[in-house]
């Protein structure tokens, strides 16, 4: 118990690197310092274990603090009025920590900040044991310019051993070091060097142990090998896809960066916030409106429904709208278009079908997905045949109700003053009262 | 969004006014404005100016603006009031017209009145049946109010 106090305790004078950089999960039950005035530790683990391959170009400090050094140091980064009183020395050192936000008051706290000065065996033990730091070192290392060689032997001391001794930045191996590399390295002739290929440098030049491709014309990329038809055939199938997919985008960005909405009037892609970027594409006819004008407008109460259908500009009548990014005028486009946001939509629950447990309005011409738990397809509803009592007292059969057909009607007949006296909530009960042993209402009527 | 909107309204109007039409914001409330229109040639409102006050709604333009003449005017689809009878201002409204648009409009109803859809029965039915004397009450209704 007090060995895990002990080992939780030095770290609380250590700068945790998290906090360091602006993010620490922990937050105040963190075992590190919060105070950005503490140091991080920044003693070499393998150093300490002795096995630190870097040597001299390690950047993590290479010193075996001792007791009487961290000691002096305490006090040196601290108040210089030192007293030779231990107690006192103790305070001074836990003097940044009572500024942490971590720390806690109390003589037990004091104690401890003196084992924070131990010696390094002891901090080693809350560093991971020898045995797993050791199998890190052995952790696969890969190697710029060779084949990475996986979980095998290695070593960091082999590593440094071929190419990380390097003499300045650019030049990595020394002739002697390129003849290990040379017989380590047999059989990947055939790869390409992913340096060249990506940014077409590659450090090693001509001692590079991958191959250099050719230059593909369409990227400019030494991606093509120099042997292998089918790869550099495929190579160039894809660029050339690739690079009609960006002409397209291209156009596509050229079409619809200017386009006004004719509701806000706002350029479409200069509207705040981003989200509202987006276009209302109305399926009989070209006119510009934003996604959330047009949105809108259908579902503008006030108006006859034949009107918040029509465009606002030519007064075509469009059953949907189609959400999309960049504007598209060319009908094949817009047929794609729609079928690609059909299709997205099949894939979707209906919310008003909800797996069965509910019914939808549009039936079978709702664009959402009507399936049942088990997943099984709904089939649509059969279009029930009902007889209707008209104006004058004939019976009809009709297969569908339409509840535009309704107000349509209605609106004539007030317009030809015959009959004005139904209101529409008599027009309903009259012409669904042959039918109302049937529990569920006819939702088809609001079918557009 | 509307007052976006009407703000760029008035920027268009002042850039490119409609034929014979003007409009602006009475103060500072861009919600209120008044526009004139120039009786047209050719109809028995000529010479005449008459004064509009345009309300806009708090919802514009998904609702239309409320239109009516503050000059008395003679003609089968404005009343006493200076409520016009127009379509567009009513059920017929499409978020895509603008404040010179309806203007526009308006002109045209007072080159072309409409008497199948009459505010005022009695100046439908003149207009209907002795063209003459309409206009004869028309030029003088324009001179009496309107210059």
């Amino acid at each position: 118990m007090a060995e895990a106090d002990d080992a939780n305790n030095w770290k609380s004078t250590v700068l945790c690197r998290y906090f360091m950089h602006g993010a620490c999960r922990a937050g105040e039950n963190c075992h590190f310092s919060h105070n950005l005035e503490d140091k991080p530790q920044l003693v070499c683990r393998y150093y300490l274990n002795n096995s630190c391959a870097y040597g001299e170009k390690c950047r993590y400090d290479h010193v075996r603090p001792s007791k009487r050094i961290s000691n002096v140091d305490c006090e040196k980064t601290q108040k210089p009025n030192l007293s030779t009183d231990s107690s006192q020395q103790s305070q001074v050192c836990s003097k940044p920590s009572k500024n942490g936000l971590l720390m806690s008051d109390g003589p037990t706290k004091e104690f401890h900040m003196v084992k924070l000065c131990k010696p390094n065996s002891q901090q080693n033990n809350s560093l991971p044991s020898g045995k797993t730091a050791e199998e890190w070192v052995r952790a696969a290392e890969f190697v710029p310019g060779q084949k990475w060689k996986g979980a095998g032997p290695g070593s960091y001391v082999e590593a440094a051993s071929t190419g990380l001794k390097r003499e300045d930045e650019l030049t990595f191996c020394t002739e002697s070091e390129s003849d290990i590399i040379t017989t380590l390295t047999e059989g990947i002739q055939s790869e390409l060097c992913p340096y060249a290929a990506a940014t077409g440098l590659c450090q090693f030049g001509d001692r590079c142990h991958y191959l250099h491709g050719d230059i593909c014309d369409l990227c400019h990329k030494a991606v093509l090998h120099p042997t292998d038809e089918k790869q550099r055939e495929q190579h160039q199938k894809e660029c050339e896809k690739s690079l009609e997919e960006d002409m397209e985008l291209a156009f596509a960005v050229q079409r619809s960066k200017d386009k006004s909405c004719g509701i806000c009037m706002d350029v479409v892609w200069e509207k705040n916030p981003p989200s509202e970027r987006r276009f209302g594409i109305l399926s009989k006819c070209k006119h510009v409106f934003c996604l959330s004008c047009i949105r809108k407008w259908r579902a503008a109460k006030q108006f006859e429904h034949k009107i918040v259908r029509a465009c606002p500009q030519c007064r075509v009548k469009s059953d949907f709208i189609t959400p999309s990014l960049y504007w598209v005028e060319d009908d094949d486009e817009k047929e794609k278009l729609i079928q690609g946001y059909k299709d997205a939509l099949s894939q979707k629950h209906c919310k008003y079908f909800d797996r069965g447990r509910g019914e939808c309005p549009f039936n079978e011409n709702c664009f959402y997905l009507h399936a049942h738990p088990d997943g099984r397809k709904a089939s649509p509803k059969p279009i029930r045949r009902r007889r209707r009592e008209n104006a004058d007292g004939d019976i009809d059969i009709i297969g569908q109700i339409i509840l535009w057909d309704f107000l349509e009607e209605r609106n004539l007949r007030h317009l030809t003053a015959e009959l004005d006296d139904l209101d529409l909530e008599e027009i309903f009960q009259l012409n669904f009262a042959d039918s109302s042993d049937e529990s569920d209402v006819e939702f088809d009527l609001f079918q557009y | 969004m509307a007052l976006k909107r009407i703000n760029k309204e008035l920027q268009d109007m002042s850039k490119d006014p409609p034929a014979g039409c003007s409009a602006g914001p009475v103060g500072d409330d861009l919600f209120h404005w008044q526009a004139t229109i120039m009786g047209p040639p050719d109809s028995p409102y000529q010479g005449g100016v008459f004064f509009l006050t345009i309300h806009f709604p708090t919802d514009y333009p998904f609702k239309p603006p409320k239109v009516s003449f503050t000059t008395r005017i003679y003609h089968p689809n404005i009343n006493s009031n200076g409520s016009i009878c127009l379509d567009i201002l009513r059920s017929q409204w499409s978020p895509a017209l603008t404040i010179s648009k309806v203007l526009l409009s308006i002109c045209s109803l007072l080159t072309d009145p409409n008497p199948e859809d009459p505010l005022v029965p009695e100046i439908a039915r003149l207009y209907k049946t002795d063209r003459d004397k309409y206009a004869r009450l028309a030029r003088d209704w324009t001179q009496k109010y309107a210059m």
